[in-house]
């Protein structure tokens, strides 16, 4: 029907529309009652899992104080388990230098942190830490030789020179250095 | 006095328009707005109230229409219902909605692109006014011509305007010929007979004329639909429901013997409308004073006078219609 309506007008629902919409709707009934069975079966095997779960049990929380407390216990049960799991004597071993490099230990400092760059990859659970050494050597070669050597060690990861100087007061004017060495396991 | 205040008085010294006792809810009041005219009738259910259809002749010589919007003002006032409860159905001269038939184009696929194309089917016809028009088109089938109506945008805006001041829920504003279509009464659903050449003619005659020779081919019954107005005669022809061509020319008071030849003369142009053998006629020309009017001649068998869609007023007394004038 031609229709020349100023005033636009929506659509009514009537005939065939109303026709095709209640077919559509009838349609749709039976996947929402499925739908609706599906919920309830759902809703009672979560209840029942609920049921079935062991209740957790709950820590009562605790003062400020103690809490800041029971922290610092923490931490040092972990350093003292950290000291204990240093590897001390292979460390100390690797550090002895060979027959051919005249090098003399001077002071070694197990307590370095381990560096907190990205370069360090190793996981929390392997050890791994810093070694300040402190040597003397007769010449510039064998600083250098011992430094090359222990960079040789699958042990550490990285080791540099931190500072080297000759000594005055000797009469053979030899060499004082400070290395830093990165060791993990 | 002004016009306008002439015209008020006109439509006060109609009868109010009435409601039937005790029936209350929703009534919906159907007005004929044209230049030199109001005619309104109420209805209630979708039936006529006894008494309730009035015809008044406005003072109107300018023809400007809003003249037209107050007397509406001062029948909706006058109103025995109240202003809330009525919905109005305006109906448009065709003095103040002009149409075409548009082709069809791929334009009218898109909304926006169909706009344009409907602006310009009518700029095309009525001139660059019709760029500040709104326009509506009906929404006929893919390939379909369309019919495409426009109205000046401020004749719009203050009918609605005029709704919302007085309460009145406007639920229509169309043309006088698709109210006449609209209210028609339904033609059965019958096949024609099949017209040898019918299309071959069509083709020829241009592409307004184009659809119902289409329909004729396809042994689609088609009836045609002739309105009259105070001067102005507009023919369609009718498809599926649908108009799928319009004729309107220029009358006089012997509409009754100039239809025939206006049908005829247009048969001449497109010949495959001699198939359509049933013409409906809606006259909705002012009852004619009892004291002037003659009796008019009768319509050949083909064309049938269909009831008003505002209903039948008595016809204005001397006096009265000298008073409005």
């Amino acid at each position: 029907m031609t229709q020349l309506n100023f005033i636009p007008r929506p659509v009514p629902l009537t005939g065939w529309r109303l026709a095709l919409l209640a077919i559509g709707l009838l349609a749709l009934v039976p996947a929402a009652l499925s739908w609706i069975a599906r919920a309830q079966a759902v809703s009672h095997l979560e209840a029942q899992l609920t049921q079935t779960q062991p209740h957790r049990l709950t820590r009562p929380a605790l003062a400020p104080a103690q809490q800041k407390e029971l922290d610092q216990q923490v931490k040092a049960v972990a350093d003292a388990v950290r000291q204990l799991n240093l590897p001390i004597a292979r460390l100390i071993k690797t550090l002895q230098a060979p027959r051919d490099i005249h090098v003399a230990l001077l002071a070694l400092d197990l307590n370095s942190q381990p560096s907190q760059d990205g370069s360090d990859n190793t996981s929390p659970t392997t050890p791994a830490g810093a070694l300040k050494i402190a040597a003397e050597a007769e010449n510039a070669q064998d600083m250098i030789n011992y430094l090359a050597f222990l960079n040789q060690q699958p042990i550490f990861r990285s080791v540099y020179l931190v500072k080297h100087e000759t000594s005055a007061d000797a009469a053979d004017h030899p060499y004082h250095f400070q290395l830093e060495a990165q060791w993990r396991q | 006095m002004s016009r306008i205040e002439s015209i008020i008085r006109t439509v006060m010294r109609m009868p109010r328009v009435a409601a039937l006792p005790g029936l209350g809810g929703a009534h919906t009041l159907r007005v004929y707005l044209a230049p030199q005219q109001l005619a309104s009738v109420m209805l209630h259910g979708g039936r006529e109230l006894h008494g309730s259809a009035h015809s008044a002749e406005l003072d109107n010589p300018g023809g400007h229409w809003q003249g037209a919007i107050e007397a509406l003002r001062a029948l909706i006032l006058q109103s025995r219902v109240a202003a809330a409860d009525i919905t109005l159905e305006i109906s448009l001269a065709s003095r103040w909605c002009q149409m075409v038939l548009a082709p069809w184009s791929d334009a009218l696929l898109s909304p926006a692109d169909a706009a344009r194309f409907l602006q310009t089917q009518l700029a095309a016809l009525y001139g660059d006014q019709a760029r500040s028009w709104q326009i509506v088109a009906d929404d006929t089938p893919y390939g379909s011509p369309r019919t495409v109506c426009g109205a000046d945008t401020l004749l719009i805006e203050a009918l609605k305007a005029l709704a919302a001041d007085q309460g009145c829920r406007c639920q229509i504003i169309e043309p006088a010929l698709a109210t006449a279509l609209r209210t028609l009464p339904r033609q059965p659903k019958t096949r024609a007979a099949f017209v040898p050449g019918a299309a071959d003619a069509a083709g020829a005659s241009g592409a307004p004329l184009q659809a119902p020779a289409r329909a004729a081919a396809r042994g689609l019954a088609a009836h045609a639909l002739a309105v009259v107005e105070s001067g102005r005669i507009t023919m369609a022809t009718i498809q599926s429901g649908h108009i799928t061509a319009i004729q309107s020319q220029p009358c006089g008071l012997t509409w009754q013997l100039e239809l025939p030849q206006a049908w005829q003369r247009w048969t001449l142009r497109a010949p495959e409308l001699a198939a359509i053998e049933s013409i409906a006629v809606i006259d909705l020309c002012p009852p004619r004073s009892t004291a002037l009017a003659l009796a008019p001649p009768p319509l050949p068998p083909r064309f049938h006078l269909q009831a008003n869609p505002f209903g039948a007023p008595q016809a204005p007394t001397k006096t009265a219609a000298g008073e409005a004038a």
